[in-house]
């Protein structure tokens, strides 16, 4: 560095810099409602929010719940304008209030204001600006989620038989069933939270997901053993699968990485045949679609970046 | 406070000071579905630590075994590389952002 500027924490870490720019609060994105509501087992929102800017924002979560699992679920984008969704643990809508970063855009400010730090690079820009509100970090944590996101563990998928129960559908689902919440599978985390408030947020996407199933199957005969009465053959075929995406809780000293159950997949199907020319059969759905099962995907270490939206609300 | 740095906003609260963790932006690269990308952060050795997060653009992750990128960051170099996963079918476009204090 033969000039420019360099401020370092008390750890030795760069703060400001006029090489590096720093991330600048650049608004909070605007929430324009709910697209999916998911009841079953422990539930969840997907809530959607739209932002315009010209540079990758970083996206922050103040949880409207402490109790409950968030994450940024996908980044649609269109040239400057961005599409999030954001999935939230729970049956009850409570959507979280985003706040989004970027680095320093442009030689000028919005703010009025006449004082204050500013750095530039060596071409004029900034790369820090305490008028812009730069982003202060509390904290960075690595945390992954449990391999297996069904509380009940990684299921069983031996068919189990639901007995019959002719073409009513639903009544075969309840065999089929698994402890299939996920608010207890969760990696936990500590983080120094030393000045918490129910302003803390953070920012995290949600890369993993997974999906896990249960198979079912019955058959039985009347008659068959009867040589004075018609064959008549039984079946049932049935599927349930939990789709999940990885979220995280931030409590007042722990992030807890884990999953939100957000889609269920499922299939029946009843046949009664006999020896004479008929065969009655009905579906509860026309086909099972998990995408896969059994398996957590992109499961990987992701960096957790906590910090107090006190300073931009 | 004997030494160092701090920043008062217009209402006289401190909110930025040498005991805050800055958050440095060092870039973003988009890696394409099935295709390996790397990217070099200028100035890597003004870093102590690198962080990076990952998220896929434009998925829709629910009929698909979608896979993103794995990172690997190389601090001595400051090199990022993401590396594709699966197979055609599967394999996502992934950004990467990399930040770092």
């Amino acid at each position: 560095m033969a000039f420019g500027v360099q401020v370092k924490n008390t750890s030795g870490d760069l703060i400001v810099s006029s090489d590096i720019k720093t991330y600048h609060y650049v608004g909070t994105p605007t929430y324009t409602g709910v697209q999916v509501r998911y009841d079953n087992y422990t539930g969840s929102r997907v809530y959607r929010y739209t932002l315009t800017n010209s540079e990758t924002p970083l996206i922050f979560i103040k949880p409207a719940d402490a109790s409950k699992f968030y994450a940024v679920l996908t980044h649609f984008k269109s040239g400057n304008n961005w599409t999030y969704d954001v999935i939230g643990s729970g049956t009850t809508d409570q959507p979280p209030t985003l706040y989004a970063f970027s680095a320093l855009q442009t030689t000028s400010t919005s703010s009025s204001e006449t004082y204050g730090v500013m750095v530039k690079d060596s071409s004029g820009n900034r790369t820090f600006d305490s008028r812009d509100l730069p982003l202060a970090v509390v904290d960075i944590v690595s945390a992954i989620p449990p391999e297996h996101a069904p509380d009940g563990g990684i299921t069983n998928t031996s068919n189990v038989d639901p007995g019959w129960n002719e073409c009513t559908i639903s009544s075969y689902r309840s065999a089929m069933e698994w402890d299939f919440t996920s608010e207890d599978s969760h990696n936990d985390y500590s983080y120094s939270n030393s000045g918490h408030n129910s302003n803390y947020m953070f920012a995290a996407p949600s890369i993993a997901q997974a999906a896990y199933q249960r198979n079912a199957y019955h058959y039985h005969c009347d008659g068959c053993s009867n040589w004075s009465q018609a064959d008549q053959h039984h079946y049932f075929w049935g599927n349930l699968g939990v789709f999940y995406r990885q979220a995280y809780k931030l409590t007042s000293t722990q992030v807890q990485a884990g999953w939100c159950s957000m889609k269920e997949y499922w299939y029946g199907k009843a046949q009664k045949t006999s020896w004479a020319p008929w065969t009655s059969e009905c579906d509860g759905s026309q086909a099972f679609g998990i995408p896969f099962s059994q398996k957590s995907i992109n499961r990987v270490s992701n960096s957790v970046i906590i910090a107090d939206a006190t300073n931009y609300v | 406070m004997a030494y160092g740095f701090k920043i008062r906003n217009s209402a006289g609260s401190v909110f930025y000071d040498t005991s805050t963790i800055g958050g440095n932006f060092l870039g973003t690269f988009t890696a394409n579905a099935s295709s390996n990308a790397s990217f070099t952060i200028p100035h890597a050795n003004l870093i102590t630590t690198i962080y990076t997060q990952i998220f896929m653009i434009n998925d829709l992750p629910t009929d698909q075994e979608a896979l993103a990128h794995t990172i690997s960051v190389n601090s001595g170099t400051g090199v990022v590389t993401a590396t594709a996963q699966g197979n055609s079918s599967q394999s996502q476009t992934t950004q990467v952002v990399i930040f770092g204090k």
